[in-house]
């Protein structure tokens, strides 16, 4: 366990250090500015005149009040978080090969699988730490709007649906670890995120998003309208698709040859 | 004395094509064994598998008695390695990652940082980002990431890549020092020849996947070929005087007269009184060593005896 403790220490100094880890948590910062602009526009009808498109666009939000609010926070991070949370583990897995540094974590006095349980740990840490950024962000834009309808059933109720959504799109990032070794770098994960984005958007449409594990926080950030609902079936496929990442990547790490 | 590297029958095979094959070789406590082969002979991939990096398609491997595998990590507990082109965590500082390497192999003592810096001289360079190293100093790094924890086997594949010629002399020096004052046992791949001639004490020489052969630096001397090689004003009449004294003789493409003869090799100096004796002195006289380079290519048949001159003594201009 200490020797964990160490790997997830160097894995934390590593991606720390790095530029586009920090450029990516930043980026994220767009999702409650944007969400606070529309409600903005919501708010201030003469200003959505004015902006003529921009307005009409707004009016997708829905209303400008707190439940709306947390509803287009929790969307954002359902299909934005499939991005944003693939990028970190795209750069934690795939730099290794990029910078063709994984040699020098190979032959080390611990297992192997050590190393890709530290990134799993970091990777989750940064989705954590960008979600909470993400959420006092917003809801300081939220406080400065003004927006109408604050409750603690309400605050409640939104931090449960971003929080499930958020967990929900951490565990869609195993699969894409699983990319990084496979295409050893980080262009392939991305190109599989990218490409994860697009199916989901598209199998969601045609009504089976609920069997697509990429669809599904959306889904359950009530994108569709339909409810802030999680069926039975949706958590297995995305537990399943989650443990088939994480367990093909540490026997990756394990059995794979690493020429 | 204890083999503390031991392959028995390494092989990796792609797709029916035997990148190495039967790889059998050993290296004992203290010694310094210097694995020569040229690009995609074999080396990069016998030492990846000596790392359990890749598995062998048959044979095994062992150090320091524990046979090498993907899960046998106490095996590493003393083993420090470079592999190819060494490569750090290009926005981390030189110390940075050796502290990364301190974390990784669990090493107490912040110290040892400074000290191994201080040796591999880049105490200057402690607060540069890698990416901005020169190729030289990114090579010393690598080599300073191998021996922070004093391993008592060093796996090293080129390390002398990159360097400048006084960088080259430093990292044999330290190398040596290691192996005869600490007794690491130290497994260098090259293609510097001269390199390996100057440091190892055992070379091993892998060719298309193939041990072909395998001597200990004494040996290596005796089977370099020696040879003397003059010059006369009458070749012909030179040549029949020395064959009239017993000396197997032949010409060159030169003109030059060419002989191994074992005396002859010993005692230029006898050969030349005698053709001065026949009023044909020597207008060249000169004993030219076979070098590692030379004897490598001979030994993987490329080459023939068409090798290049040493730096044997001349005794006449």
């Amino acid at each position: 366990m200490h020797q964990l403790r160490q790997i997830i220490w160097v894995e934390w100094v590593k991606s720390r250090k790095s530029k586009v880890v920090w450029i990516t948590f930043f980026a994220f910062t767009m999702l409650p500015l944007m969400g606070g602009f529309f409600m903005f526009v919501l708010k201030h009808p003469e200003f959505a005149e004015q902006a003529g498109l921009l307005g009409a666009k707004a009016q997708l939000a829905g209303s400008a009040d707190w439940p709306s609010y947390f509803m287009m926070l929790s969307q954002g991070i359902g299909i934005g978080g499939l991005f944003i949370f693939g990028f970190f583990t795209s750069w934690i897995f795939g730099r290794e090969y990029t910078d063709r540094t994984v040699k020098d974590l190979l032959a080390l006095p611990f297992p192997r699988t050590y190393v890709a349980i530290a990134k799993f740990i970091i990777v989750l840490l940064w989705s954590v730490l960008v979600t909470l950024w993400v959420a006092c962000i917003g809801f300081l834009i939220g406080w400065m709007i003004g927006l109408p309808e604050w409750s603690t059933e309400v605050l409640q109720h939104g931090l449960f649906v971003l929080s499930i959504t958020s967990v929900l799109t951490i565990l869609l990032s195993t699969p894409v670890a699983l990319f990084a070794c496979l295409g050893r770098g980080y262009l392939a994960p991305l190109g599989f995120v990218i490409i994860t984005m697009i199916l989901s958007q598209i199998i969601a449409a045609i009504g089976y998003g609920s069997y697509f594990p990429w669809a599904i926080p959306a889904l359950f950030s009530n994108v569709n309208g339909g409810g802030n609902i999680l069926e039975v079936a949706s958590v297995i496929v995305l537990l399943l698709t989650s443990s088939i990442g994480f367990i093909g990547t540490l026997g990756y790490w394990r059995y794979a040859d690493q020429n | 004395m204890k083999d503390i590297i031991y392959t028995e029958n390494l092989t990796k095979s792609y797709k029916g094509f035997h990148a190495v094959d039967h790889v059998s070789l050993r290296v004992k406590k203290g010694e310094i064994y210097g694995f020569l082969g040229l690009n995609g002979a074999g080396k990069t991939t016998t030492i990846r598998m000596m790392l359990g990096m890749i598995r062998p398609t048959s044979g095994t491997c062992y150090i320091n008695g524990q046979q090498v595998s993907a899960g046998n990590h106490h095996v590493w507990e003393q083993v420090g390695y470079m592999v190819e082109t060494p490569y750090a965590y290009p926005e981390l500082t030189v110390k940075e990652n050796l502290d990364i390497t301190m974390h990784l192999r669990q090493l107490e003592g912040r110290w040892k940082v400074a000290r191994i810096m201080e040796r591999l001289k880049l105490t200057p360079y402690e607060h540069k980002k890698a990416k901005h190293l020169s190729m030289g100093n990114a090579q010393r790094l690598g080599i300073a990431k191998a021996l922070l924890h004093e391993p008592g086997v060093l796996l090293l594949d080129e390390p002398a890549n990159g360097l400048d010629p006084a960088g080259i002399v430093e990292i044999r020096e330290l190398l040596q020092e290691l192996a005869y004052e600490k007794g690491t046992t130290i497994f260098i791949s090259s293609h510097i020849l001269g390199e390996i001639s100057k440091i190892a004490t055992k070379i091993g020489i892998i060719h298309e996947g193939r041990l072909i052969r395998e001597l200990r630096k004494e040996e290596l001397q005796q089977q370099q070929i020696v040879r003397l090689l003059l010059k006369t004003r009458d070749s012909y009449a030179a040549a029949k005087v020395l064959r009239n004294d017993g000396y197997t003789i032949q010409r060159d493409e030169d003109g030059r007269l060419v002989t191994q003869d074992g005396y002859a090799v010993k005692n230029p100096d006898q050969l030349a009184k005698r053709l001065v004796e026949a009023d044909l002195p020597p207008t060249m006289l000169f004993v030219e060593e076979e070098d590692l380079e030379s004897f490598f290519l001979r030994m993987i048949g490329e080459k023939g005896e068409d090798f290049h001159a040493s730096t044997a003594p001349n005794y006449m201009g």
